[in-house]
């Protein structure tokens, strides 16, 4: 155990990509604790790849990618724009509503923190916003894509703890506009403070309205062919995935036309080689989760969990703060592959319901996406907008603040996750 | 010596990225295929299901080399790029000797179940499954390849800050 911990640690700061920090620290473990010969690593990398489930997530990439590239995230904004553009701090109020129709599409939090950022960063610094602060927004509004479905990280934890995929969809769809709300709030009484800046808003007609809205129309379509096939048991996930992204590509070329054929090699190439990152971490992730099975650390986790507090609510906020805690540090999917087998069937023995843990698990990687040091969508909405990295990490608090009084709240109160699921005879 | 050796890389990166773009392709369209089948033509294709998770698996393995060539794999190098050159180096020697033998056990591991998988086939497709397992050892020979070429290349600079696209995984 303290074997796999050192080697763990040690590669990870020596600056060994994540994927290969599992492998390494796995087969190390192997060599030294246990007889299990090392081509047991071939074998779990090949087994965690040989998933016709996990082929979501190539293709929520893919349709994530065409999203950008075929002009369906511009859309999305103007539509927004027309749509809140009005209310002060605009600008911080377009990003937050149009992460939320991009998130309905793209399965990706940093992809879609990219998506806005790429759009917004501009303009805000154009009208002299707080751009540290507009980056910290948009990383916590960006990163709710793994909240609303559809969600790659969603598809991950289904298949590790074998819950129902459409089931977690639908229930992260209250939580996560719960927390899009929440940021406008906080953006609203920000910017309230801000001073006249924040208050040449554009003001509402209605035929801006109109106009944005046909544009955005053809993009609309993609959340119901996603959900709304999932859910009337047209598609699977994975099928539902894969016309998602066909759906975006027909919209980007035909529609839009901002898409053309000769760009099509290099957005699948794109594509393929971030899906192939993130699967590879699955495989390697696979051997280390073996392991830590094998070394009885679930059962001995559990004893000492039960040993504190038979309470349920006792052991969600000790599994709150856990994952809050790893989630600051680690790679949001290496972290599901290695806690989350750890701690559902401990859930379930305490009764609390599969998918509400789930769905409580993927609001802690949410946020563990935005907290430094460690924070790939604070990564990514800082250097899009040119900024430090410390320097936006400094204007999360109360975004960030926002979103903890969003899990605390979902956390408690399980209706808020479950009543939608349970509306759609999804669980019961 | 070494600009022949980049050259010939470039070609076989070219051609990998290629395959991997027709993989992904075939992956979508099996997919696609299944779904059309089953409510356009009212029958259900048996093989699209293999099909399209084989592809996915040597696409995986492919795919990773590529992602390694375009530094797409996530690490945490804070520490590594606070150093001075020298140590920065050492570093990225170590880095990479650390890869190389995870990608050696991965190969090596594969060798059993490549020759098992002669006897064995698969249950929709009817091909040796040593074609499919083939993926491990070939996956990560290219990945090795692309690992000694990135060192070369990072050779005077070592850890740059990164780039946008370099972080954009779920």
């Amino acid at each position: 155990m303290t074997v796999i911990a050192l080697g763990f640690f040690g590669l990870l700061l020596l600056g060994v990509p994540v994927v290969f920090v599992l492998g390494a620290s796995a087969v190390l473990a192997l060599v030294t604790t246990t007889n299990v010969p090392v081509a047991i690593v071939s074998q779990r990398v090949f087994a965690g790849l040989n998933s016709f489930t996990l082929m979501a997530i190539p293709f929520f990439v893919f349709a994530g990618v065409i999203m950008d590239a075929g002009g369906i995230s511009r859309r999305i904004v103007d539509f927004a724009s027309a749509l809140i553009g009005w209310v002060v701090g605009s600008l911080y109020q377009v990003s937050c509503v149009a992460a939320a129709g991009l998130a309905a599409i793209s399965g990706s939090g940093s992809a879609d923190t990219a998506a806005i950022s790429a759009i917004m960063q501009p303009q805000l610094r154009r009208r002299g916003y707080d751009v540290d602060f507009g980056a910290g927004l948009i990383a916590c509004a960006g990163s709710l894509a793994q909240v609303i479905p559809p969600s790659l990280t969603m598809v991950i934890i289904a298949v590790v703890s074998n819950v129902s995929i459409s089931a977690l969809f639908v229930a992260g769809i209250v939580p996560g506009l719960m927390c899009i709300v929440m940021l406008m709030l906080v953006a609203y009484f920000t910017a309230r403070r801000g001073g006249e800046t924040y208050r040449d808003a554009e003001p509402f007609t209605m035929a801006r309205l109109g106009r944005t809205a046909v544009a955005a129309l053809p993009a609309a379509g993609m959340p119901f062919v996603i959900l709304g096939g999932i859910l009337g048991g047209v598609f699977t996930p994975t099928e539902a995935a894969a016309v998602a992204g066909f759906y975006g590509l027909l919209v980007g070329m035909f529609v839009y036309r901002d898409l053309k054929p000769a760009m099509l090699p290099g957005l699948i190439l794109r594509s393929a080689s971030i899906a192939a990152s993130v699967m590879l971490i699955i495989g390697t992730a696979a051997v280390f989760s073996w392991l830590i099975a094998n070394a009885n650390v679930p059962r001995m986790l559990g004893e000492w969990i039960t040993g504190v507090s038979t309470s349920k609510l006792i052991f969600l906020i000790i599994a709150n703060v856990l994952f809050l805690f790893v989630g600051m540090f680690m790679e949001t999917i290496a972290a599901i592959l290695i806690i989350v087998p750890v701690l559902a069937p401990i859930a379930a023995q305490m009764g609390v319901d599969p998918i509400h843990f789930s769905l409580l698990v993927i609001m802690n990687c949410a946020i563990g996406t935005v907290t430094p040091p460690y924070g790939v969508s604070l990564f990514v909405a800082s250097s899009v907008a040119g900024r430090p990295v410390l320097k936006v990490a400094r204007k999360l608090g109360w975004p960030l603040a926002g979103l903890f009084a969003m899990q605390i709240a979902v956390t408690f109160i399980p209706a808020l996750s479950l009543t939608l699921p349970r509306l759609f005879g999804l669980i019961d | 010596m070494v600009a022949l050796l980049e050259r010939l890389c470039l070609l076989l990166r070219r051609l990998v990225s290629g395959v991997v773009i027709v993989l992904f392709a075939v992956m979508m369209i099996a997919v696609l295929a299944q779904v059309g089948g089953r409510y356009v033509f009212g029958y259900s294709i048996a093989q699209a299901a293999e099909i399209a998770t084989f592809s996915q698996i040597w696409l995986v393995l492919l795919g990773s080399g590529v992602a390694l060539a375009r530094g797409q794999h996530v690490a945490i190098d804070m520490v590594p790029a606070a150093l001075p050159r020298p140590l920065a180096r050492v570093a990225l020697v170590a880095i990479a000797v650390v890869i190389a033998t995870f990608l050696a056990v991965l190969a090596w591991g594969a060798l059993p179940l490549i020759r098992m998988g002669a006897f064995q086939t698969s249950p929709a497709l009817r091909i040796p499954m040593r074609d499919v397992y083939l993926c491990l050892p070939v996956g990560a020979g290219y990945m090795a390849l692309e690992l000694i070429l990135s060192v070369i290349r990072r050779w005077d600079d070592p850890f740059p800050p990164p780039e946008v696209e370099a972080e954009e995984i779920a």
